[in-house]
């Protein structure tokens, strides 16, 4: 079985690839496997590329998305937290601004 | 519908006028939706659903509203061959077996490949070298759809690919050049190891693997992560510039060093397209190369090297088949090709030239 360093077999939970068909075929399966093989990854991109560090375009919808990503993880670690000292009230106003954002992001 | 815009030329505008060594521009964007798996990984219905929303972005796109969309299950075998003998198309997408397509404008400027290795490859192609007008229409197409999509993106590694060959700008910029000078005198593969160095790939006529025909190659930036657009372009063309004057170089050289045996050359190639009753395709493909030197020699008037570029084209088989209008034999087809160029170059003059 193909292993990584903590000895947990490498697969990208998201699409099944495999580290061993990646090593094969070169070719990872969806955007997560970029997370999942990063430890990997990183040494042949220095190989293969002028740098390891995107400086092209930036998609303009990106920035927004970037921001709505990041306030979506600050509020879900606040709710985390509210629930771990019982604070409901809070709990359930920060749910609110969740679902809020989420059925902003679907429209 | 399809065979309308493959074959009329009534709404390809005239495009700059053929010049020597370079034929063509091409900038091509490889991009990834948001949470769906790669084309490689992915489910029919998957693929179903990207090529839809891949399409209904692509008509938002501001110009390209009169395009046409093209289910690659829909073509023909001969129709998917037209188009990679174009090459609008790669070699791959013409092989898949459903869920992808083609996204076509009627100048067959821009082609969008959906669902070949990532689920969009926006190609932007033109004759003549002219990376920035080439960019930009690529630039404005990328932007567009993306104004209707999320793009599979990393504030790191920039655009995701399913190769990580791809990854950043998802950005092959690429050149099609006629170097005969450096084939003939048997430099090509010295050049070909001293521009891999600088991050620089070189292929022949039909992408990767394919073998050179009528000397003509596609250079390539191999690298697409670490450099913005913008320099990677740069870099491409200062190779290019050098691959140029390499190539005159090498030209004047052959004109002086066995201006005999050249002139006889390309003098013979103008005779037997002219009387020609079978030819290969291979053949045709050296014959035309010489037709283009002897043109950028001023041997030829300068209308020959615009149609040695059209015939490059015209002459390989799937084609050649088309022309025909019904199956034929490959022997036959050898005897269709060479009246094709007959008929072409039925009035060539004799090259004109100061002994």
């Amino acid at each position: 079985m193909d292993t990584d360093n903590s000895g947990t077999a490498m697969v990208c939970e998201s699409c099944g690839t495999t580290h061993q068909e990646f090593k094969k075929g070169g070719r990872l399966g969806c955007e997560a496997c970029y997370h999942v093989f990063r430890p990997v990854l990183d040494p042949l991109l220095d190989g293969m590329h002028a740098g390891i560090k995107h400086l092209g375009k930036i998609p303009s919808g990106s920035a927004s998305r970037v921001k709505f990503e990041r306030s979506v993880e600050t509020l879900k670690t606040e709710l985390k937290d509210a629930v771990e000292k019982e604070d409901y009230e809070k709990a359930a106003l920060i749910r609110d601004k969740l679902r809020e954002l989420e059925s902003k992001a679907e429209s | 519908m399809f065979h309308n815009i493959l074959n009329s030329d009534g709404k390809v505008k005239k495009g700059p006028k053929a010049i020597p060594v370079t034929l063509s521009t091409r900038i091509r964007l490889a991009r990834n939706l948001q949470k769906y798996p790669f084309p490689g990984r992915a489910e029919a219905s998957e693929k179903r659903a990207v090529l839809s929303k891949c399409i209904d972005a692509l008509k938002s796109v501001k110009g390209l509203n009169d395009s046409i969309s093209v289910e690659v299950d829909d073509l023909s075998e001969l129709d998917r061959q037209i188009l990679v003998e174009q090459h609008l198309i790669s070699p791959e997408l013409s092989q898949v077996e459903e869920g992808s397509g083609i996204f076509l404008t009627p100048d067959r400027s821009c082609c969008v490949m959906i669902n070949e290795e990532d689920h969009l490859r926006i190609q932007v192609l033109r004759p003549g070298l002219d990376f920035k007008t080439v960019w930009q229409a690529a630039d404005a197409v990328d932007s567009g759809i993306e104004s209707a999509v999320n793009y599979a993106y990393d504030g790191d590694l920039g655009f995701l690919t399913a190769c990580p060959t791809n990854l950043g700008t998802g950005m092959r910029a690429s050149v099609m050049m006629h170097l005969p000078g450096l084939v003939m005198s048997k430099n090509m593969d010295k050049v070909i190891n001293a521009v891999n160095l600088l991050g620089i790939a070189v292929r022949g006529l039909f992408g990767e693997g394919s073998d050179a025909n009528g000397s003509i190659f596609q250079i390539s930036n191999q690298q697409t992560l670490g450099e913005s657009e913008g320099a990677i372009i740069d870099r491409l063309n200062s190779t290019l510039k050098s691959l140029v004057e390499q190539e005159n170089n090498a030209r004047e050289k052959l004109l002086q060093d066995d201006r005999a045996k050249l002139i006889d050359k390309m003098s013979r190639a103008v005779g037997i397209l002219k009387t020609c009753h079978q030819m290969q395709s291979s053949e045709a493909m050296d014959l035309l190369s010489l037709i283009r030197l002897a043109t950028d020699f001023g041997m030829l008037p300068e209308k020959f090297r615009g149609l040695a570029d059209k015939m490059f084209i015209e002459i390989q088989p799937g084609h050649v088949q088309f022309s025909a209008g019904k199956s034929i034999e490959p022997s036959f087809r050898d005897e269709l090709r060479a009246e094709l160029l007959r008929n072409q170059f039925v009035r060539a003059p004799s090259l004109t030239f100061n002994s």
